[in-house]
């Protein structure tokens, strides 16, 4: 057991040097994400997040770096300027990896696990019914929340290309209005000149 | 995958052992014995995993027996397969064979399938494949290679002829016997084991089993020597009977006439029980007056004429010689009761209740075969630990039970009519040596003559009861099927035996008839006892078929003690059966795991029978039991048994109901129950796991491979009310329990890859099963090991990942199990219970519903496809795959700046949001929790 305190110790090192990232647009790989980051740092090795339960939401990714100053430094600079990978303008969240993000870990050394049945008249039977009723309610919160989230983000996205739109369509009109002349013909109609407009 | 991941790993170390010898044309091919492969090292004739060519599927399994290198130094291995049920489920279908979920066949004959040739690298891991086959060339597994073994075998699969064979011949294949069996030194080492559990409960037991116990430490040839001794023992019994049927006469009922007469036995018998009579005179004073009383009864009702007298005297006399035997027994048993239960006393105690049976039916003639009984006692303990040697050691063999059980009462009435014979022959030895008191203490002599040519004459009678059985097997099932009418048919051979009973013994009269019948019940009784001392020596089948058939006998006789009353309406005999019944409860009290093992063996039986024979009706022989059995428990409940007999009867009622396999389940679980009861905790996993040999038995004799699980799990004893759920039944409220390791397959198993395709079909097929409410530091490999500690299911467990916005509180899992069935149980289960987990929140578990799962991936908001917007962009499309040049950090005088920094913004309200609702259900859970943290921490 001595052997996994070890390979515990440098799982935790490795969580130490990873960063966590979401908010990543499902057409981003591995490769991606190493040229993306490469211009700040050596990327040793990027894993995503399968999302089993609900493959909705934006893909996630651990990135490991070569040392957690490295991974610190990302983090830092993803959150001062909005980093975009593949796409725009959403950008990449970063934030320090936990352990409960990675998928092969092992085991914490030294815990035991125990389990019991709860007698049925038990009183604590009662409250754990209760617990459990509970952990039913939450988890419909929390899918309605990530709902709400995505729907948050759809509007959001949506208002978005609306201006974006809008902006098009102001460049469009006024790229319009130089080629065919009209910025001419109305220049000359208000005795100004172009260039000054 | 696994290829993948050996490259990954480098290539794993390889050492050769030792070599063995050469060959092919040039003597380049080197052959080995054994080499050592990634840590592991394989000798010849291991069993070993093999490389699935479908990865995914589970690996084979084979047992090498050829190991070499070639002139290339390619290193091959010979490997001669073993077949999984699934594997040959046509077959097994076709032929109606049941076999068990971690029963393997091994390749057999001649034919493709047999053997192969492989690289030696497509090993996986080494196998731990156990024969459990009886047959007397194969060191009997341990039992605790019993509980490791991966799996087991004792059939073969012929791959020539598509047969399963149940034995082995010389060669299997090309392999010979010896190398299919055990390893010797396993055999060895099982041994000791066996010699030492017997020492344990030897020590435990009595001063006065220990010549029969060190007898049964040795070798069964032996153990029939003892049986020798025990004739001995029998005939100087006898002797004493007729002095004590002597002295009875002259202290008829007077208790301190008996205890006068037992300190007079004492000298003889106190050898070996001479401390504990001390202890039990009491009882014995009381259990003498009650037989005194019951004798007086008996023969009153027999209203015997001349002989009554000096019978009844007769009888007292064998009572009180019975007495001391008795003493012996139920101290034992009282022993036993303290100590934990073990199978042997409980059989001890079986054979005890057979006594106490026979008393039952035998009131009035239950003289005769309380003597039988006496002389047979230090025989039984032994007979009782032979079985339970052999049980342990056959514990896997019941498949064949079924006929051999047949044969068993088959070959028990012949052993009646065989003893009868005898009798008839011997009658003037016996008497002879009896013949003292009276007629009555005649026909007890004969009894006992009876059960001395048994067991003096067993051998010889063996051979011709074995070869009657196979003749007369033909007429058994159809007993078996129809309790009643065996009961009738009983009746009908009782008298039978009865005529020749009252011929031989002459004394037997009228009303004495059901008591000669008895008598002879008694006598088949003791045949089957010496009958199964022999047997046990020597043909391994035997002892199991001894164990069931004792209880049989005793229901079979109940069951006649009943039908006897209902049909003659004697009121006699109607008083005698209430006190045989508390006779039947004395004995109970002393040992009510008798009874709950007769139901076990009943039970048992009854499986049996659903395996060949009709499967309704053994429901009809249990109610019959149980009735028989509930009708004393109502007369007498005062004593501690009486709560088992309780039991019982709820345990019957639930036969009444369930299905045959349910009720095995049952009342093997009530085994479990007692066994654990008695043990009082600490040790409770041992005795579990012996009754999860017998219950696997009888579970593999006939049953399914999933209800074979459930026998693993303990019930609780009062907790349980419901016999359809087993998860339920079988939990033990309120206790911790440790979380142990999966037995560890080959390691190259867990293919992570993959999961989210066998997740798909799981979830179509409804095996897939979300847990929640994990400690989110559980690994997935922890989570697997829960569900194998908790519900002793294998499953591929896949804890979800946590991501930004998960709750870092509640841990969720997927969890695949092997089959729907399997997954709904444990999510019912889970429902209907709590199971707390290193005390933290209840788990919750559900089938997973994952609709999306073949839904099309929903859109990623918020990358607007830029070329759309802005020209200049276009070419972000070409380079797509060059991210540097659509990878950046924005600059702040551009319109992705401003939009970025909106989706920022979000992202932060987002983050928000989150950490509001899982600190809100924090505090919830918090709220719950402190209601009844006191309650956890106090058990923790």
């Amino acid at each position: 057991m001595a052997a996994s305190a070890e390979e515990y110790a440098a799982f935790e090192e490795r969580v130490r040097r990873t960063v966590y990232m979401d908010n990543l647009s499902p057409q981003v790989t591995e490769n991606v994400l190493k040229a993306a980051l490469d211009q700040f740092v050596n990327v040793v090795n990027v894993q995503f997040i399968p999302n089993y339960i609900n493959p909705s939401l934006p893909r996630a990714a651990l990135v490991e770096m070569e040392t957690p100053n490295q991974a610190s430094a990302i983090i830092t600079e993803m959150a001062d300027s909005p980093f975009m990978v593949l796409g725009m303008p959403r950008p990449v969240r970063a934030c320090a990896a936990e352990v409960e993000m990675f998928d092969s870990r092992p085991k914490k050394p030294g815990r035991k696990i125990t389990y019991k049945w709860l007698d049925p008249e038990d009183p604590d039977f009662e409250v754990a019914r209760k617990m459990e009723v509970l952990t039913g309610k939450h988890a419909a919160e929390t899918e309605f929340l990530l709902n709400h989230q995505l729907k948050e983000e759809e509007n959001l996205a949506n208002q978005q290309l609306e201006t974006l739109k809008a902006h098009y369509k102001k460049y469009e009109l006024i790229d319009g209005v130089l080629s065919d002349n009209t910025a001419k013909k109305l220049a000359d109609r208000y005795r100004t000149r172009l260039s000054d407009a | 995958m696994a290829s993948a991941e050996i490259e990954n790993s480098g290539k794993p170390e390889f050492s050769w052992g030792k070599k063995r010898g050469v060959g092919g044309k040039k003597k380049e091919v080197q052959f080995y014995e054994s080499f050592t492969y990634d840590g592991v090292e394989y000798a010849l004739y291991d069993c070993v995993y093999l490389q699935n060519k479908d990865r995914e599927a589970e690996p084979y399994v084979g047992k090498l027996v050829k190991i070499w290198k070639n002139a290339d130094n390619s290193k091959k291995i010979k490997v001669q397969w073993f077949f999984r049920p699934s594997e040959i489920s046509y077959w097994l279908e076709k032929l109606s064979v049941v076999a068990s979920e971690n029963e393997l066949f091994l390749a057999s004959g001649d034919g493709k399938g047999l053997a192969n040739v492989n690289p030696l690298e497509a090993i996986v891991g080494k196998c731990f494949v156990v024969c459990v086959s009886r047959d007397d060339r194969n060191p009997q597994p341990s039992e605790e290679q019993l509980r490791n073994a991966d799996y087991v075998f004792y059939r073969s699969f012929d791959v020539g002829q598509c047969s399963i064979l149940d034995k082995m011949n010389d060669k299997v294949g090309e392999l010979e016997v010896r190398f299919v069996f055990n390893r010797q030194e396993n055999g060895i080492d099982t041994g000791p084991i066996l010699g030492s559990k017997l020492k344990e409960k030897d020590s435990r037991i009595s001063v006065a089993y220990e010549e029969t116990l060190q007898h049964l430490g040795q070798q069964p040839h032996e153990v029939l020597e003892s049986i020798k001794e025990d004739g001995n023992h029998s005939h100087l019994v006898a002797k004493e009977d007729a002095e004590a049927g002597y002295l009875l006469s002259k202290v008829e009922t007077s208790n301190g006439h008996a205890e006068s007469f037992l300190d007079h036995l004492k000298p003889r018998v106190g050898k070996r029980s001479a401390p504990l009579v001390d202890q039990l005179n009491g009882e014995v004073t009381s259990s003498i007056s009650q037989k005194n009383n019951s004798a007086d009864a008996n023969a009153a009702t027999k209203q015997a004429k001349d002989s009554v007298l000096p019978a009844s005297k007769g009888v007292a006399g064998e009572r009180l010689e019975c007495d001391p035997p008795n003493l012996d027994d139920k101290s034992s048993k009282r022993e036993k009761l303290d100590d934990p239960v073990k199978l042997t006393e409980s059989k001890e105690k079986i054979n005890i209740e057979q006594l106490t049976s026979n008393q039952v039916d035998l009131k009035k003639s239950s003289l005769v075969s309380v003597e039988e009984k006496t002389k047979l006692g230090p025989r039984k303990d032994t007979v009782g630990l032979d079985k339970h040697r052999k049980l342990i050691k056959d514990s896997n063999v019941l498949d064949e039970r079924p006929s051999k059980k047949l044969k068993v009462q088959e070959s028990v009435k012949l052993s009646e009519d065989n003893d009868k014979n005898y009798l008839e022959k011997d009658n003037s030895t016996t008497s002879g040596s009896k013949a003292k008191g009276s007629l009555a203490a005649g026909s007890s002599a004969e009894g006992t003559g009876k059960a001395m040519l048994a067991q003096s004459s067993s051998r010889p009678v063996k051979d011709t009861k074995f070869s009657e059985d196979s003749g007369a097997l033909g007429d058994r099932p159809s007993k078996k099927l129809k309790v009643q009418e065996s009961v009738k048919l009983f009746e009908d051979k009782d008298k039978n035996s009865l005529d020749r009973a009252t011929t031989s013994g002459s004394n037997a009269k009228g009303p004495l008839f059901a008591g000669s019948s008895t008598e002879a019940i008694g006598r088949a009784k003791l045949a089957q006892n010496s009958n199964g001392l022999e047997k046990d020596t020597k043909f391994n089948e035997e002892p199991k078929a001894l164990e069931y058939q004792p209880l049989k006998k005793l229901k079979d006789k109940e069951s006649k003690s009943v039908n006897l009353s209902e049909d003659k309406s004697k009121n006699n005999l109607e008083k005698v059966n209430i006190t045989t019944s508390g006779s039947n409860e004395k004995g109970f009290g002393a040992g009510g795991l008798i009874e709950d093992k007769r139901k076990a063996t009943v039970a048992q039986n009854s499986a049996l029978m659903d395996d060949g024979l009709s499967k309704e009706k053994p429901n009809g022989k249990v109610n019959e039991l149980n009735k028989t059995i509930a009708g004393p428990e109502k007369i007498h409940t005062k004593e501690e048994p009486g709560e088992k007999m309780e039991k019982l009867s709820k345990s019957s009622s639930k036969l009444d109901k369930g299905p045959p396999a349910e009720m095995c389940e049952l009342k093997l679980s009530e085994n479990s129950n007692d066994s654990i009861g008695l043990e009082n905790g600490p040790s409770m996993v041992k005795p579990n796991a012996k009754t999860n040999l017998l219950v696997k038995n009888c579970f593999r004799s006939g049953k399914g491979p999933s209800e074979e699980k459930l026998d693993e799990k303990i019930r609780p004893n009062k907790g349980s009310t419901k016999s359809s759920n087993a998860f339920v039944d079988d939990k033990i409220y309120g206790k911790i329990f440790d979380v142990t390791q999966r037995p560890e397959k080959g390691k190259w198993f867990k293919s992570p890859g993959i999961f989210l395709e066998r997740m798909v079909v799981a979830h179509d097929e409804g095996k897939l099963v979300l847990l929640q409410n994990l400690d989110p530091s559980f690994t997935s490999a922890e989570v697997e090991d829960i569900v194998w500690s908790v519900f002793k299911e294998t499953c591929t467990a896949k804890v979800v990942q946590g991501t930004a916005i998960s709750s870092p509180f509640c841990g969720r899992a997927l969890v695949i199990f092997n089959s729907a069935e399997v997954a709904e149980r444990v999510v019912k289960a889970l429902i209907d219970g709590c199971l707390i987990i290193s005390n933290r929140r209840p788990v919750v578990g559900c089938i997973a519903n994952l609709l999306h799962l073949r839904g099309k991936q929903s859109t990623f908001h918020g990358h607007v496809s830029v070329d759309e917007v802005d020209e200049n962009k276009t070419q972000t499309r070409k380079d797509k795959r060059d991210a540097k040049s659509s990878s950046h950090s924005s600059q702040s005088n551009s319109v992705a700046y401003d939009l970025g920094t909106e989706w920022c913004l979000l992202q932060k309200r987002s983050n928000f949001w989150w950490q509001k609702l899982h600190k809100a259900h924090q505090l919830q859970y918090e709220e719950l929790m402190a209601k009844f943290k006191r309650n956890l921490v106090r058990d923790a």
